[in-house]
């Protein structure tokens, strides 16, 4: 009987994992949090890296968001690109060397430090709140409207030798010069 | 149709103007409908493949810049690049959708339930050009880093290009009104040149062969080449024509007037001659009369003298008297003739039917004294029974019998032969005889009053007896001649105009 039961019990595990399943695909809109969305701009941002020019594989690293980390390192795992992303979780103390873009997670109490310690190395650091712009951050994401944006501190781009296309500026929900 | 104050009859197959006109416009209705089942399919075609091209260049551009947007969940973005479409007005709607078929920017040119996008397509979307009725649709796959990122529509009119080949139509029809009035200008050109001219020359030609009017010419204005030589050459054929008209015209009347002229003189000479012949006649008569009174009291007179005064005249005066009393009587038969004569012209005919042989008969009877003593053979045959007037052909029969009896006397045996021919109309009857004859060149005087051709010594006579029978035998409207010889004797021919009774 316990035997039955338990056959019983992994029949509706993988009937209610294919209703969801279904019900999403139906849908086409498969519910995404706010990190998967996070985690997909981080790894568009690559795309519009003018300058330096980029040999080989993007580095991502992503400190203070685990969850940040973790949605990357899955649309890693799905792009068919040769030159996917790679992606790096570094420690409270990581230095980001080696790094396209740093993604400073909320979680992360030493910003400041942190953008000190990779100035001049052409990482586009990316931060979580509009305030980290004015502590040195080169994007920032923002919540308007219950929809995601992000917002780029042009002169902090700049003096970090790098240059974003004009197409990922077009698509800022704030430019500050 | 007329032309030039020329009337024309219907032609079979209509003129020449008509056919120039109808050939002229049938080309030109071919060459334009040709053309048009040429050129509007080509356009057409042309204009699709060209709708094509750029509808894919549009999708594409949209496509390229709405990348990024879609990336970024940019919708605003998105719909700018779409309004970009605005500039090509053929663009009625657009839309991008993201990969999974929903409806992510969208734009109208002019908002309406008809081009309002679907809010969620069926995926994946191939890429295609489609075309159907007044539409063509883009569809365009957005692909960003080899993955689909969204997709684009565009929702195209083919409005202008049909009002292209509208435009084109109507080009078409323009051009076509100005090529028919070109074309009727021109056949108007030609019938000025080439049918006017004909027009006329027919005209004409009816003219002269229905009213035989050689006046009529062909005016040679505007008349070009060989045409003109025509109308010149058949001018002057109608002139040569008119001319031998006029000539026989002129000819004809002055052929009418001779003889109008001669007919006149003939008509004055018969009314003088008949007033001569009157008076003549008046005159023969009053005279005759007249003298028959002094020749009686001679006759009367000498006859007493004899009775009376014989014996003492002598024998030599009696026979003086007697020579006196034979004059008066030839005298008083002279007139009696004369008197015949006179009356017959005015004596009137009293045609019936007369039995010929009794008057003959009863003549030669009558001639008995003239032919004592003599060997007279009579040749008859049975003459038929004629109209004419019976005492007066008794004259004639005794006339010419007589005559055939004295100018046979000569002769010892007397042959006259009375007789009649028969040669198809009326009848000839002839006295033939072998007596003295005479010479045929004195034959017209043979029928003249006192006119003789003997010595009244040689044979008697007055010369009024072949005057009063011709006279008789005119009056019955018939005809005398004679056939003779001399000394071979004489045969005289007689016919009255009237049929036999």
């Amino acid at each position: 009987m316990a035997g039955l039961r338990s056959t019983d019990a992994a029949t509706i595990i993988v009937l209610g994992v294919l209703a969801t399943r279904v019900l999403f695909a139906s849908q086409g809109t498969p519910a995404l949090s706010a990190s998967d969305v996070k985690a997909a701009y981080l790894y568009r941002f690559g795309q519009f890296i003018e300058e330096p020019p980029r040999t080989g594989a993007l580095t991502v690293c992503v400190v203070g968001d685990n969850a940040v980390a973790a949605s990357l390192e899955k649309l890693s795992r799905e792009d068919p690109a040769t030159d996917k992303t790679l992606v790096r979780r570094e420690g409270p103390n990581a230095a980001g060397g080696g790094c396209g873009i740093l993604f400073v997670g909320h979680d992360e109490a030493h910003a400041a430090a942190l953008l000190k310690s990779v100035g001049g190395s052409s990482t586009l650091v990316v931060g979580d709140n509009p305030a980290f712009l004015r502590a040195g951050g080169m994007v920032a994401f923002t919540l308007q409207d219950r929809k995601l944006h992000f917002s780029v501190n042009l002169a902090n781009v700049q003096a970090a030798r790098l240059k974003l296309s004009s197409e990922l500026l077009r698509h800022a929900a704030e430019v500050i010069q | 149709m007329t032309a030039a104050g020329h009337p024309v009859e219907s032609f079979r197959g209509g003129t020449i103007q008509q056919k120039l006109t109808r050939t002229s416009v049938v080309v030109i209705l071919t060459a334009l409908v040709l053309t048009t089942s040429a050129v509007v399919p080509y356009y057409l075609i042309a204009g699709r493949r060209s709708i094509a091209g750029e509808l894919n260049v549009q999708a594409q551009m949209i496509a390229l810049n709405s990348t990024s947007a879609l990336l970024f969940d940019d919708e605003r973005a998105a719909t700018e690049t779409l309004a970009a479409l605005q500039a090509d007005r053929n663009v009625l709607a657009a839309a991008i959708y993201t990969s999974r078929g929903t409806l992510f920017a969208s734009y109208e040119a002019q908002p309406s339930s008809a081009t309002a996008p679907r809010t969620t397509i069926a995926v994946p979307v191939r890429d295609a050009i489609r075309f159907s009725g007044l539409l063509a649709q883009a569809d365009q796959t957005i692909v960003a880093r080899g993955r689909t990122a969204g997709y684009v529509h565009i929702v195209y009119s083919l409005r202008a290009l049909l009002v292209d080949v509208v435009r084109f139509l109507l080009i078409t029809a323009a051009v076509l009104v100005v090529a028919v009035f070109g074309a009727l200008m021109a056949a108007r050109r030609v019938q000025r040149d080439l049918t006017v001219p004909i027009t006329q020359l027919a005209g004409a030609a009816l003219a002269v062969s229905r009213k035989t009017d050689y006046t009529v010419r062909v005016p040679p204005n505007h008349a070009i080449g060989e045409l003109g030589m025509l109308i010149d050459t058949f001018n002057a054929m109608l002139s040569q024509i008119q001319a031998r008209d006029e000539e026989l015209d002129a000819s004809a009347r002055r052929y009418q007037r001779l003889n109008e002229d001669l007919e006149r003189r003939v008509a004055e000479r018969t009314s003088e001659l008949q007033a001569i012949n009157k008076e003549l006649e008046a005159f023969t008569y009053s005279v005759s009369h007249d003298l028959r009174a002094p020749l009686r009291r001679i006759d009367g007179f000498s006859g007493m003298l004899a009775e009376k005064y014989g014996p003492e005249l002598g024998t030599d005066g009696t026979h003086f008297l007697a020579r006196i009393r034979e004059g008066t009587l030839h005298m008083g038969r002279l007139i009696d003739d004369l008197l015949n004569l006179a009356r017959l012209g005015r004596k009137e005919l009293t045609p019936r039917p007369t039995d010929l042989t009794s008057i003959v008969t009863r003549v030669i009877d009558g001639l008995g004294r003239e032919s004592e003593g003599r060997t007279i053979q009579w040749k008859r045959e049975p003459l038929p029974v004629v109209q004419c007037d019976p005492a007066l052909m008794e004259v004639v029969l005794t006339n010419l019998l007589s005559n055939a009896v004295k100018y046979t006397r000569p002769r010892a045996e007397a042959v006259i032969e009375i007789g009649v021919e028969r040669n198809g109309g009326a009848p000839t009857f002839f006295v033939k005889d072998n007596g003295v004859g005479f010479n045929m060149k004195y034959a017209d005087k043979l029928f003249g009053a006192f006119q003789r051709l003997h010595r009244a010594d040689e044979f008697e006579g007055i010369g009024i007896g072949l005057a009063t029978v011709q006279r008789i035998i005119h009056k019955h409207n018939g005809r005398i001649w004679v056939d003779a010889e001399l000394n071979r004797g004489a045969t005289f021919y007689f016919s009255i105009g009237g049929t036999p009774a």
